[in-house]
């Protein structure tokens, strides 16, 4: 187990420089932040240019970068000067609490859905339940968002409409970030168990007289969700992103929000930081799954 | 300031907030009973968070908004007509047309209790010549001495009959506070003289302001103005519909009729705050050299309609590079460029196009209220008299590089908040004076006169003069201006403060 691991964090180098490479390139690429930020004399630009180094060859902008963050450095924000890093994790807890609150309402609705859709396999309920999976799957999030406020905080008025001021205020963002990952959850888990079910291990527990309940619960599921188990952690990524327009639409005070900001004012620092943060968190998060995987199934560890 | 508030608007998401709108009289829920007048707490809702309370790290709209809470000026322009109202300075003036001297209010208490003093002036002019954003308005001051405690003398390069206008952006930090806490520390933890006191910040997610105790001016209601960033229009419009706050900046335009529906709620228009300008490309090898053309583009627009359609009244048409209020204005002038397609046809004609003209006009969308539907009405008009136009859509950074390289027919300017008539020229000129897209002796002149004229009757003289020279050879086009739409409860004893100017950034209530 540990020189799996060690392999798995050394392999986090290459790719944490390929995303800094990346995103330092194209951050470059998409417009120049003196434009919006001055638009006085095109001395004051060069001024500006110069004193944060943005004229000089990018070669030498990306080892100076490098170097830095070496040093744990990421650089001051071009727009209110402030450090990247410290905005960006300032403003990471708060995106981390809604994806795992929205990880966990997905899988407590998700996989079970799945399961009975699998065991009533053809029935009205697993038909409801996929044309369910697929709607929610096909809902802009933006939509969802709005359309929960609607009903919960403005008609009904059971929850708050936005901000993040204790739990009541997480519920709605959540449910709109879940419905992203549950139907997939749902769909995974069903046609996963079909799959196992069709296995030599399951005809056994079964022709030993076991009882139903048993050989699903037991020795299906498990076997059923390491795809599951995969899929929910390639799929956080895409949750995190899917949580930059959730933030928007709830206020909610994430990475999200401000990371949309950012972008749109070219402030090169807090771009490159708040995205190499995510990165790491989603391959942490990646790294966390496959030794969950290596705990749901034992032959992986195996060379 | 060019502002850089992008306004998204799409329909499903309009008629969806129609719905949260007209809903609230079936809920079940009374809040009719929770009127705000007299509580001791107003919340309001703004478009964003500020990065950095320091004003000369953050000089964005909201920064300055929340900021002019924090932080008093020496002057400040307020009411409908832009009155110089004294704030830090008492009184102040000129020994010689180079020299103001500023009058400090005594007894100025620092929300640490100490005294502001001409010391923290002087401070606060060196901060903002450090500033790479707020180094232009005081770009011609050449020294800031201290006479006494209570005395500051300014010198200026020239003339500078903008400078009091000018230096309503400039707030007074506390030299010893700044420099004890260090730049980044007093930023996120600052101290002012305002008559407001920050209280708790949770960045992107509320500030509270306190009222202080020892203003100047005396004491200010509300005791705690709660402010929340909630960048989505349709969830702002929900916490106003909900009673979640009082007051919401940048109603969506869509939504308007309905909140005005609404017994609960009204709105409350800020006119022309958000200027609008379209330069004209005038030396590239185009038919757009030609004055008739450029002539003949701004007769062929009504603005009439686009204002009152598109816009659905929100915004000011504009005939000339002053609105009506605006010091300048000239009403004769502004008759010059009036719809007029007949004479918009003739005047092609007259320049050798009697078959029309193609030009190409850089857009970006979500950069202005409403900015492709308006260019778009734009286009068909223009078409009307054979101009054919094409909106070459472009992202916002990308319009700008180009045109400040002069890459560009028709382009887009905004110029926000300002109300000295030299600052609102000086700042859309000052692209065409470098880049020379567009040059005009007399225009040139009589910019440098007017900020050099003291006298406020003789300065007015020379703006409409400028504002002449301006339309009868343009090198723009002038459309609109836009206005400033904020929400509130009906209970709610807010009012916006004034129609431009450093007083509309403050958001005192009565």
């Amino acid at each position: 187990m540990l020189p799996y691991l060690g392999r798995r964090l050394l392999q986090l180098v290459p790719t944490l420089l390929g995303v800094t490479l990346v995103v330092f390139l194209l951050v470059r690429v998409s417009g120049d932040p003196t434009q919006l930020l001055l638009p006085a004399t095109p001395e004051d630009r060069q001024l500006f240019r110069s004193q944060h180094g943005l004229d000089r060859p990018i070669p030498i902008q990306y080892a100076e970068y490098v170097g830095n963050l070496l040093r744990g450095d990421l650089g001051r924000s071009l727009v209110d000067d402030r450090s990247a890093l410290d905005v960006v994790l300032q403003r990471l807890p708060a995106t981390v609490e809604l994806t795992l609150a929205a990880i966990f309402i997905a899988v407590l609705v998700g996989i079970p859905v799945g399961i009975v859709s699998a065991v009533r396999r053809g029935s009205v309920l697993d038909r409801l339940a996929m044309l369910g999976a697929l709607t929610g799957q096909s809902m802009a999030t933006f939509w969802v968002g709005i359309l929960l406020i609607l009903i919960f905080a403005v008609q009904l008025r059971w929850l708050p409409v936005s901000g993040r001021d204790g739990p009541a205020h997480v519920v709605l963002p959540a449910v709109t970030l879940s419905l992203y990952l549950m139907p997939l959850l749902a769909r995974m888990t069903r046609s996963s168990m079909l799959e196992v079910w069709r296995q030599d291990f399951v005809r056994t527990a079964r022709a030993k007289g076991l009882r139903e309940r048993t050989v699903i619960l037991r020795h299906s599921l498990r076997a059923a969700l390491i795809p599951v188990v995969t899929v929910l952690g390639l799929q956080f990524g895409g949750a995190l992103a899917g949580a930059i327009v959730t933030e928007s639409v709830f206020a909610w005070p994430g990475v999200g929000t401000f990371v949309l900001d950012a972008i749109y004012k070219r402030d090169y620092p807090v771009v490159q930081a708040a995205v190499l943060v995510v990165a790491t968190v989603y391959i942490l998060t990646n790294l966390l799954v496959d030794l969950l995987y290596v705990a749901l199934d034992p032959r992986i560890r195996e060379p | 300031m060019a502002h850089s508030f992008v306004h998204l608007h799409r329909s499903p998401r309009a008629a969806l907030m129609g719905l949260i709108v007209f809903a609230l009289p079936l809920t079940v829920v009374d809040i009719s009973a929770q009127g705000t007048t007299g509580e001791a707490e107003r919340k309001v809702a703004l478009t964003a968070d500020v990065g950095s309370m320091d004003p000369y790290r953050d000089n964005s709209v909201v920064g300055l908004e929340i900021q002019g809470h924090v932080f008093d000026p020496l002057v400040d322009f307020r009411g409908p007509d832009f009155t110089p109202t004294p704030l830090v300075a008492e009184r102040w003036e000129n020994p010689d047309p180079t020299t103001w001297r500023f009058f400090l209010r005594k007894g100025i208490k620092f929300h640490d209790g100490k005294e502001l003093t001409a010391e923290d002036v002087k401070f606060s002019f060196e901060l903002a010549q450090a500033s790479p954003t707020a180094k232009a308005k005081v770009a011609n001051v050449t020294d800031v001495g201290v006479v006494d405690r209570h005395t500051v003398e300014v010198k200026t390069s020239g003339p500078a009959a903008s400078l009091l206008a000018n230096l309503t952006f400039i707030y007074i930090l506390p030299k010893a506070d700044y420099q004890a806490k260090g730049a980044e520390a007093f930023g996120q933890k600052p101290i002012g003289s305002g008559a407001y006191r920050v209280e708790r910040w949770d960045k992107g997610q509320r500030i509270v302001l306190a009222a202080f105790d020892r203003y100047w001016g005396g004491k200010k209601a509300p005791a705690r103005i709660l402010i929340r960033p909630i960048a989505e229009g349709s969830t702002r419009l929900a916490e106003l519909v909900t009673g979640g706050v009082d007051v919401i900046q940048d109603v969506p335009v869509e939504n308007v009729k309905q909140v005005r529906e609404n017994k609960e709620l009204a709105v409350v228009q800020a006119k022309g705050i958000r200027q609008i300008f379209f330069p004209i490309n005038a030396r590239a090898d185009t038919p757009l050299k030609d004055k008739r053309v450029r002539l003949a583009i701004n007769l062929a627009i009504d603005r009439d309609t686009i204002v009152r359609d598109v816009l659905q009244g929100f915004g000011e048409a504009r005939t000339g590079p002053f609105g009506s209020r605006q010091f300048g204005f000239n009403p004769e002038a502004a008759k010059l460029l009036a719809y007029n397609p007949d004479r918009a046809k003739a005047l092609l004609t007259e320049a050798g196009h009697p078959n029309g003209i193609d030009v190409t006009w850089n857009l970006c969308r979500g950069c202005w209220l409403k900015d492709t539907e308006i260019l778009e009405t734009v286009a068909s008009q223009l078409k009307a008299v054979g101009i054919r136009v094409k909106i070459n859509l472009l992202e916002v950074n990308q319009l700008l590089a180009n045109q400040n390289i002069g890459n560009f027919q028709i382009g887009m300017i905004r110029w926000s908040r300002q109300y000295d008539s030299d600052t609102i020229i000086a700042g859309i000129q000052a692209q065409s004076t470098t880049q020379k897209w567009y040059a005009n002796e007399e225009v040139d002149k009589l910019i440098v006169k007017g900020r050099e004229t003291l006298d406020r009757t003789a300065r007015e003289k020379v703006y409409q003069e400028l504002y002449k020279a301006m339309v009868e050879d343009p090198g723009y086009v002038f459309l609109h201006a836009q206005d400033s739409v904020w929400g509130k409860r009906a209970t709610s004893d807010w009012s916006f403060n004034a129609f431009v100017g450093n007083a509309s950034m403050t958001l005192f209530f009565k």
